[in-house]
């Protein structure tokens, strides 16, 4: 009996040492431009999200900005609040989630900037 | 980095090798307990991200050689996000240091007045917590110290000091981005901090 609550116990310790979704010591950082099919910048609610958030803030008035956040062993999405309709970005592997609100970046972590999303 | 590790070795070896020639120092040994203020400065993510950091912190130095001496001390202190753009959806960054230094203490004799001056190197470690569950990030590097404290004694029969002092960290950690001015950004920060204590000499 002994024997069976210690491997409970233990099994409980390795659960919740082994599943951080953080990765100590590296980060996530993703800047740009959002602006309309005109080319007007916008104010939107940014936020960079795993399963949890991960980093939230606001786009200038002309459009810029720049969300840093603790990178995450999971993919994150930048979660735009408008329907994008395209894209582009320095790095590969970036998508236009279903939803059409959030962009899916490639990984939980490094740098991701945006020349310019284009939302309707 | 290893060649400024370099540097302070040789220091010490300096010091020590000195040692040696002069007549003999009664070593003067004392314990510090403080309250800290962490201000972060300038250009970084923890200047931009975050609050001013409270804490306290525990020293321990010896005296022995012409003025000179080594300590140690280990801070523990605690802040708040200010910007979560900057630094991230975290809550209750805390900042622990371990530091050894060499420290210079003059002593203004019958006035009960001292003036102290160190530098050292340490680890430098930041712990934040995820909002809502129990996850941590965390952050660890290197740190310089340069500090300075005025010392006043209260109790000559106890030998017993209250000091104030401002003391800057360098902190260096390993944070890799591709763009190299973001890398930098958040890999090293300098706080300002201020010390306000009690020593006990011995």
């Amino acid at each position: 009996m002994k024997t069976k609550q210690f491997f409970y116990c233990f099994s409980f310790f390795l659960f919740s040492v082994s599943c951080s979704d953080y990765i100590d010591n590296a980060r996530i950082y993703a800047e740009g431009k959002i602006t309309t099919q005109n080319g007007q910048g916008v104010i939107t609610p940014l936020q960079i999200t795993n399963s949890f958030l991960v980093s939230e803030g606001i786009s200038k008035s002309d459009g810029t900005f720049g969300l840093g956040g603790p990178a995450t062993i999971d993919s994150a999405n930048l979660f735009v609040g408008r329907k994008v309709l395209s894209f582009s970005a320095n790095v590969t592997g970036c998508r236009i989630n279903y939803d059409s609100l959030s962009i899916k970046l490639p990984s939980g972590e490094g740098y991701t900037k945006f020349d310019n999303i284009t939302v309707e | 980095m290893m060649r400024k590790y370099l540097l302070f070795l040789i220091m010490l070896a300096a010091s020590f090798s000195n040692a040696q020639e002069t007549e003999k120092q009664k070593a003067r040994f004392s314990i510090d307990l403080k309250g800290n203020l962490g201000i972060p400065v300038g250009d970084n993510f923890m200047a931009d991200g975050l609050k001013t950091f409270s804490g306290y912190g525990l020293g321990f130095q010896a005296v022995f050689v012409k003025d000179f001496g080594l300590g140690v001390e280990f801070n523990q202190m605690f802040s708040s996000v200010k910007d979560v753009s900057v630094f991230g959806a975290l809550e209750d960054p805390r900042l622990t240091d371990l530091s050894f230094y060499l420290v210079y203490l003059h002593s203004f004799g019958e006035s009960g007045l001292d003036l102290e001056a160190k530098a050292g190197i340490g680890s430098l470690f930041l712990r934040s917590e995820s909002i809502n569950w129990g996850d941590k990030f965390r952050q660890y590097g290197n740190q310089y110290i340069l500090g300075a404290k005025v010392l006043y004694t209260i109790s000559k029969p106890n030998n017993v000091q209250i000091f104030f002092g401002p003391k800057l960290y360098f902190f260096t950690s390993d944070i890799n981005f591709e763009n190299k001015k973001l890398e930098k950004y958040y890999s090293n920060a300098t706080i300002l901090n201020l010390n306000l204590g009690v020593r006990f000499n011995f």
